[in-house]
């Protein structure tokens, strides 16, 4: 596995919405861990505002401000909050918080937020390795682990490149040792066992892209060792 | 109109679409026909690129301005300009497609849900004015340097989409998309604030 750092081409992609859902999740969560990740990634949004602003308008219906107020009408009375009952009532959420959600509750916000949104169910993925499966959209997923100290994260295959990202705790899986906020990245055809490190139990979010083009410039950095 | 003058209307109208989502968090309509008026077009041309077609196009933009009046109690002029904020509520309708895709889950927002840390970064109250510096870095660009910038960050074409529509070898769009943003960039640089 090799260390990578983001480069100019994906950071544009996010900006302008065409990366994947996992993908931007991928990038914002690292955002939220490094500071110039973050810099590059608000400069990003800044020109998306600039450019929405001096964009040439595309004529709305001539009754779309009657459409928008009356949807209002309706969130105000109160006939929106049925239609978004999907959502679990706070009882529940109190009651699950309490149970096993408080380990989510300090990872980096899009995580967070992408893991109660999914239902924040835990399952077996290997021995002292459970996931969460937080976005798929086309050939792309994302998923949270949670692998505690010793153990590693299954053997498995992906289709595409996988990008892990440490959230919590380090892991090694002896080519390179990754801290919180690293980006590491494998190709297809590598089969790797990333093991975490003794004390803090890891928390990563892995994501593979499989119709990902915006690869060109893909930095890997190779970490150096005993120099 | 000098330079000057012409910054100082720009400023103006920021400032006043600002002002215009501050009074949505307070329920003012009229101030959500201004914006309406100003941003849904623009919204709509921008997903006009993402959707497929018009109808939709125009469906989705509705669904953006109504979460910007639901979310106006949200919006931090000291963080960001309405123009940015409503930007990357446009942007995460992508996202927003891929979440409704999933299971039924918690709802994030729930105040019980939050995170026991919520402070705002150290930086919070200064990041209006790393708005203002990204945006007279952007101005002092010269117009082809903006042009790719925004084929990349905003079109969302890949360097070699850009460098075959430009007629431009890949390796000088990359090194000059490299320029111009990290001109941007290093209006962030805390050293240099």
């Amino acid at each position: 596995m090799t260390l990578i750092s983001l480069d100019d081409e994906l950071m544009a992609a996010r900006a302008s919405g065409a990366l994947s859902a996992p993908m931007r999740l991928l990038m914002d969560t690292q955002a939220e861990l490094k500071t110039d990740v973050a810099e590059a990634a608000f400069a990003g949004d800044v020109l998306g505002g600039a450019a929405l602003e001096s964009l040439a308008a595309e004529p709305m219906a001539d009754n779309a401000l009657v459409i928008a107020l009356a949807a209002i009408d309706a969130i105000e009375s109160g006939a929106g909050e049925a239609a978004g009952s999907r959502v679990i009532s706070r009882a529940d959420a109190a009651r699950m918080a309490q149970a096993s959600l408080s380990e989510l509750m300090n990872l980096p916000n899009p995580v967070r937020e992408s893991a109660l949104e999914s239902g924040a169910q835990w399952r077996f993925a290997a021995p002292g390795v459970r996931r969460i499966e937080l976005m798929r959209e086309g050939d792309a997923v994302a998923e949270l682990l949670r692998i505690e100290p010793g153990h590693g994260s299954p053997t498995h295959t992906h289709r595409g490149r996988e990008f892990t990202l440490v959230l919590t705790g380090a892991f090694a899986d002896g080519i390179g040792r990754y801290e919180k906020g690293d980006l590491c990245s494998v190709g297809e055809e590598t089969t790797h066992r990333p093991i975490a490190e003794p004390g803090e139990i890891c928390f990563a979010l892995a994501v593979t892209d499989g119709s990902l083009k915006f690869t060109g410039a893909l930095g890997a950095v190779q970490r150096l060792f005993g120099g | 109109m000098p330079d000057s003058s012409k910054q100082e209307a720009a400023a103006a109208g920021r400032a006043q679409r600002d002002a215009w989502v501050e009074a949505c968090a307070k329920s003012d309509r009229a101030a959500f026909a201004a914006l309406f008026a100003f941003y849904a077009p623009r919204v709509k041309g921008y997903l006009k690129r993402l959707a497929t077609d018009d109808a939709t196009a125009e469906e989705l933009a509705q669904e953006v301005m109504l979460t910007v009046w639901r979310k106006a109690k949200q919006f931090d002029p000291r963080q960001a300009s309405a123009s940015t904020w409503i930007f990357r509520i446009a942007r995460n309708r992508r996202i927003d497609m891929a979440r409704r895709a999933a299971r039924p889950g918690l709802d994030a927002d729930e105040p019980l849900l939050q995170p026991v840390d919520t402070q705002a970064p150290d930086n919070a109250a200064h990041a209006r004015d790393r708005e203002e510096r990204v945006r007279e870095a952007l101005k002092r660009l010269p117009p082809d340097q903006v042009h790719l910038l925004k084929l990349a960050f905003f079109e969302g074409l890949t360097h070699s989409e850009i460098a075959e529509k430009e007629g431009v070898a890949l390796g000088t769009v990359k090194s000059r998309i490299r320029l111009a943003f990290d001109k941007l960039r290093d209006r962030l640089d805390p050293d240099d604030i």
